[in-house]
């Protein structure tokens, strides 16, 4: 018997699957919630308090090659990490912890606390390793003209530590690592002070006193703090010279324009372009693009793809892009939050993508990228890496589900009970919007809200492209045992997108969508949350954090990327810190 | 230096990617008595293994023996019998199978492997818990709040068995260089104490949270491998360093420094870990193994034949006692055009249906199988490794995917004799009353003993008594909307409503009210038929 991929295969919504099955009568109602309006309320409060978090991977390993180019330089700084490089290699790298422990959201991999025996032995060796690295080739760099005797050593330990807890060291601190390196000078010694140095608390957490208290538990940031506050969250890594001697001074807490200048200075910066790439990757799940490059058997996906057959580097390549295009937004032609849903730009260096997306060539990567007509692409949603399945079929539930929440920050309920196996029959051709209507949409089920008001649509505005990322005016149908082609069938993309409540527009197509978000204000709300949640590695609260979300918000509505991301770094809250003893 | 014997008759392979071979002479110690004279580690340590699968969704006659006859039948109360015979497997075509899912060539299911097995089925949890990744293992927190009971159980995180037997004075992994490793590319399947316990303690501190994983070949290769004693070490240290750090952090915890109560609980956290490297810092090795170099990757099949080598390698040389796999089930199978999670969701349909059981009987052969025969290995006194171990099999989901009822756990190995084998225990209720209300329009799901019994059992067979994981919070079931709870391993949101057998969960059986609540009362029973 002939079967095809629309007739008999089952699709179904990634998150929220459904029986159809009558459960709650009634339910063919209004929007069941109603999406947070883009602006929020500052009224001034004490931020919640938040547990000190360890250094993230990337910082650990940032930090230490920004120490030691301190004092060894930086290439000698990159031979001795090398050295440490067996035992560094045991550090897990971080990953970012699903969102309200579902699967398939994902949070920031600054929010990774987890400290295992892994972890605590991997700082330990390769703390070991460097300390014996540096005192066997480093001394008279680390010691200079002052030379090899207990007053020396026990100098430069100090300065080093104060650098290594990006604060003077404490007294107490200080008494136990003279008594680490003891009253006689030695290499072992030396060794084993560097050692213990980046194996102190102080160094391998974010250690935050306050300076005073500016209301019950909250306390002001010292400078030192703050300057760590602003490196990390910036540079993923310690203070450089400039910053630290503000931090001396007292600038950063005296003076807003210093501390402005600052700001502006470090997003300037190379070192913020990799972190703040993070960023874009951890809010853009990045990190789970599949590769569609398992179904080159299958005469199906083979017939589907064509010349396109994705190769092992596809996933890679457009991942590339979405760095490519966060680069020269943020950092280069000074983006606005806007040109992320609507930039024409196309960075597109793999051959095999540009093919794809139809271009004629590649971008060579140094020039002025190429542009996509608008009607073809515009913004962030139309790349590859937030299109592609890895298989035949698109899969709009999934796509409406990430724009809802990624990209507008509402907050969709649980799947109800019983959203599970369960097949539907449709006759002849169809296209996977109808499928998924007849599946998600029916009358009194309790899926119908959320999937026709708030989910499907938002997916289905983007079925103008197929599960590879091509831009398609029609749905092919194929055989899914031989490939052979069985028809065509029309794409209907027109949705009405229900941006906010009472939102009653239509668009039809990817890029009539994104003017819509950016028309509704949600777009930089969102990207303020989640600037918030990456900078301060916790989930926002409206109430008492409104303040630097309103701060960032308005910074982004008409500004730059780097505008809000500038604004958040520049709020009271990003001083304070909450200390309930 | 530690005095060891090599004994060159025993030696352990380690098998490259690029089929080259590693002879690994396996260096057992003559290890040092303790003071109270017992041995460093007992003759016969126990280890467990845990591999876990997503989704279920494989139909019951494609993972359920056919049985005509069986060896024994037992009434558990009522009419409610539970049943074994057995376990055999039945050519079909060039392999052969136990059932569709767990087939494989002759000369590698054979009858000696057979009877180290024991298939289970009828495990039930007895409400709705749909997708979870904690739940194979006991932390039913860790679901993704699906319904209302999954977002109930959310409230009540619990450490997975595998970390009450990591840090349990009664299995004592003092001799092992990692008390755990957890592997494989699933995550969130083992949960621990931020604050592990400390040495000689049952409860640990803080909040619950997930055990590191290590999921790259290379990363837990080096995890695991501990190279043997050379002359290139660097000279011992003055003072141990690891003593020193953790006093630098007892310091800070409990100077006069403006620290929160969070913060400090970080640093008891770290504390915990650091006494736990200072132990294998200061440990004796109890056996050594030979230089082996590893530097491979590998995907699918080869992956999990890869971790199995490494583990195999790991158990020889006592390096850890306790593995956890979370995996791909579908990385076993290519050519699928669908989302493997579509194809659960689409069960019933016939192509995914073939989908499924491609996969999971890839998995059986690829990882489970191929691991239970790798640990044939001698441990010089007649037994093997698998024989002294517990190698678990379990899957998100029963027949019905987002349901957990009437699954299948699979096990190798007796645990050190704590368990019979070679059988298949049918545990479901095939009463008239046992069968579940209707769920998803699938019908003849039947509900049997719960998981949590399961858990209960295996913590036993790895020699941890009741007496120390009823003590863990979160523990137990409130066997009605009025408490005191049974006893019992893991949490379960069992309320008289979720039990009602005309409620739709899990555990409601068809005009039998009140049957789950009895399979209740004996959580800490080991199930039946498998105590030796």
């Amino acid at each position: 018997m002939r079967t095809t991929t629309r007739a008999s295969a089952v699709v179904f919504g990634l998150l929220l699957g459904c029986t159809g099955e009558v459960i709650q009568p009634g339910g063919d109602g209004p929007i069941p919630i109603l999406p947070a309006g883009p602006e929020f309320a500052c009224e001034e409060a004490p931020p919640v308090e938040a547990p000190m978090n360890r250094l993230t991977r990337d910082q650990f390993d940032n930090t230490l090659h920004d120490l030691l180019t301190l004092y060894v330089g930086p290439d000698r700084a990159v031979t001795v990490l090398d050295a440490a490089g067996p035992q560094h290699t045991l550090l897990p790298h971080d990953e970012a912890p699903p969102r309200d422990d579902n699967r398939f959201k994902r949070d920031y991999r600054r929010w990774d606390q987890t400290v295992s025996d892994i972890h605590v032995e991997g700082w330990y060796l390769t703390a070991l390793a460097i300390g014996a690295e540096l005192a066997a080739n480093d001394r008279a760099a680390l010691l200079g003209a002052c030379g090899e005797t207990v007053e020396c050593a026990r100098d430069f330990l100090h300065a080093f530590a104060s650098r290594a807890y990006r604060h003077p060291i404490p007294n107490d601190s200080r008494a136990r690592l003279d008594a680490v390196f003891g009253d006689a000078w030695s290499e072992t010694a030396l060794a084993e002070s560097i050692a213990f140095v980046l194996l102190a608390p102080d160094f391998l957490y974010h250690v935050e006193e306050g300076a005073e208290s500016v209301g019950g538990a909250t306390y002001a940031l010292d400078d030192y703090e703050l300057a760590a506050r602003m490196s990390y969250a910036l540079w993923d890594s310690l203070p450089d010279d400039e910053l630290w001697s503000a931090a001396e001074a007292g600038q950063l807490t005296r003076d807003d324009d210093a501390l402005a200048a600052q700001v502006d200075r470090m997003l300037d910066d190379p070192r913020s372009r990799p972190a703040l790439t993070r960023f874009f990757e951890d809010w853009l799940q990045l990190s789970v693009v599949e590769n569609p490059a398992d179904l080159s058997s299958n005469p199906a996906y083979m017939a589907f793809a064509g010349d396109d057959l994705p190769n092992d580097d596809l996933a890679g390549a457009g991942v590339q892009e979405i760095h490519d295009l966060i680069e020269r937004l943020v950092f280069e032609d000074e983006g606005t939050v806007r040109d992320l849903l609507t930039t024409d730009l196309a960075p597109v260096r793999d051959p095999a993508l540009a093919r794809l997306y139809g271009m004629a060539e590649p971008w060579d990567g140094t020039s002025e990228p190429p542009r996509f007509a608008p009607s073809e692409r515009s913004g962030l949603l139309s790349r590859f890496s937030l299109l592609a399945t890895a298989t035949l079929l698109t899969r709009p539930v999934h796509r409406g589900v990430l724009v809802r929440e990624m990209i507008l920050c509402d907050d969709l309920p649980a799947p109800p009970e019983g959203a599970s196996s369960t097949t539907i029959q449709l006759e002849g051709l169809h296209s996977t919007r109808e499928y998924y209507e007849a599946l998600t949409e029916a009358p009194s089920t309790n899926c119908v809200q959320c999937h026709r008001d708030l989910i499907n649509p938002l997916g289905f505005v983007m079925e103008r492209y197929d599960s590879l990322g091509r831009l398609r005016t029609e749905e092919t149908i194929f055989d899914r045992d031989t490939g052979e082609v069985l028809g065509a069938v029309p794409i209907d993309t027109t949705v009405e997108p229900s941006l906010f409540y009472g939102d009653d527009s239509r668009v039809s197509t990817p890029d009539e969508l994104g003017d819509a978000i950016a028309d509704s204000g949600k777009l930089e709300a969102c990207l303020a949350r989640n600037v918030f949640r990456f900078m301060f590695a916790r989930q926002e609260n409206v109430r008492t954090d409104g303040c630097a979300l309103e701060d960032a918000r308005v910074a982004g509505s008409d500004g730059r990327i780097r505008d809000l991301i500038g604004a958040m770094v520049l709020s009271r809250a990003f001083r304070l810190r909450t200390i309930e003893e | 230096m530690t005095e060891r014997t090599i004994r060159t008759t025993r030696r352990f392979f380690l098998r490259g990617l690029g089929g080259f071979t590693l002879a690994l002479p396996f260096l057992p110690s003559l290890a040092p008595a303790r003071a109270d004279g017992r041995p460093l580690v007992p003759a016969i340590p126990p280890r467990f293994i845990s591999m876990t699968t997503n989704h279920g969704a494989v139909q019951q006659p494609n993972q359920v023996p056919e049985i005509t006859a069986w060896d024994e039948e037992r009434t558990l109360f009522d009419d409610y019998v539970v049943r074994r015979a057995a376990l055999r497997a039945s050519p079909v075509g060039s392999e052969v199978e136990i059932a569709p899912i767990y087939g494989a060539p002759s000369d590698e299911l054979t009858s000696a492997v057979l009877a180290k097995m024991n298939l289970l089925t009828g495990i039930t949890i007895p409400w709705y818990i749909a997708h979870n990744t904690g739940g194979h293992l006991g932390n039913m927190a860790r679901n993704d709040g699906n319904g209302g009971d999954g977002g109930l159980a959310q409230g009540y995180p619990t450490p997975t068995i595998d970390q009450i037997m990591a840090y349990s004075p009664s299995f004592d992994t003092g001799g092992t260089h990692r008390r755990s490793v957890i592997t494989g590319p699933n995550g969130r399947v083992s949960w621990g104490w931020e604050v592990p316990p400390a040495s000689g303690e049952v409860l640990g501190s803080g909040a619950i949270v997930e055990t590191q994983r290590t999921n790259r070949l290379n990363d837990l290769f080096t995890s695991l491998y501990v190279p043997p004693p050379s002359d290139d070490n660097p000279e011992p240290m003055r003072t141990p360093l690891v003593d020193l750090v953790i006093e630098e952090y007892r310091s800070v915890r409990q100077s006069n420094r403006r620290l929160s109560a969070r913060d400090r609980e970080r640093l008891d956290a770290h504390i915990a870990r650091l006494d736990d490297l200072q132990r294998r810092v200061n440990a004796i090795p109890t056996a050594v193994c030979d230089e082996v170099v590893f530097d491979g990757s590998a995907s699918g099949p080869a992956y999990y034949e890869t971790v199995n080598d490494i583990l195999a390698m790991a158990f020889a040389c006592q390096t850890t006692r306790i593995a956890v796999i979370g995996a791909h089930e579908n990385d076993m199978v290519s050519g699928v055009t669908l989302g493997w999670h579509d194809v659960a969701h689409s069960a019933d349909d016939p192509q995914s249906q073939a989908w499924l059981v491609e996969a999971n009987r890839g998995f059986f052969r690829h990882a489970f199988l191929d691991l239970v025969r790798k640990l044939e290995i001698d441990e010089g006194d007649g037994s093997t490794i698998l024989d002294n171990s517990l190698v678990v099999w379990t899957t998100e989901s029963g027949p019905s995917t987002h349901n957990n009822t009437g699954s299948n756990i699979l096990t190798a190995g007796s645990a050190a004799g704590f368990l019979k084998t070679g059988m298949f225990c049918d545990y479901r209720d095939m009463s008239p009353g046992g069968e579940l209300w209707r769920y998803n329009r699938v019908s003849g799901l039947r509900p049997g003993l719960a998981h949590n019994q399961a858990l209960a059992t295996f913590l036993q067979a790895m020699r941890v008594p009741p007496s120390e994981f009823n003590q863990v919070p979160n523990c137990g079931f409130a066997s009605s909307d009025t408490p005191p709870p049974v006893t019992g391993y893991g949490f379960a949101q069992v309320t008289a409503p979720y039990l009602n057998s005309t409620n739709r969960n899990n555990g409601g059986r068809v005009n039998a009210p009140g049957r789950t609540e009895r399979t209740m009362e004996s959580m800490n029973d080991i199930l039946p038929f498998l105590e030796a």
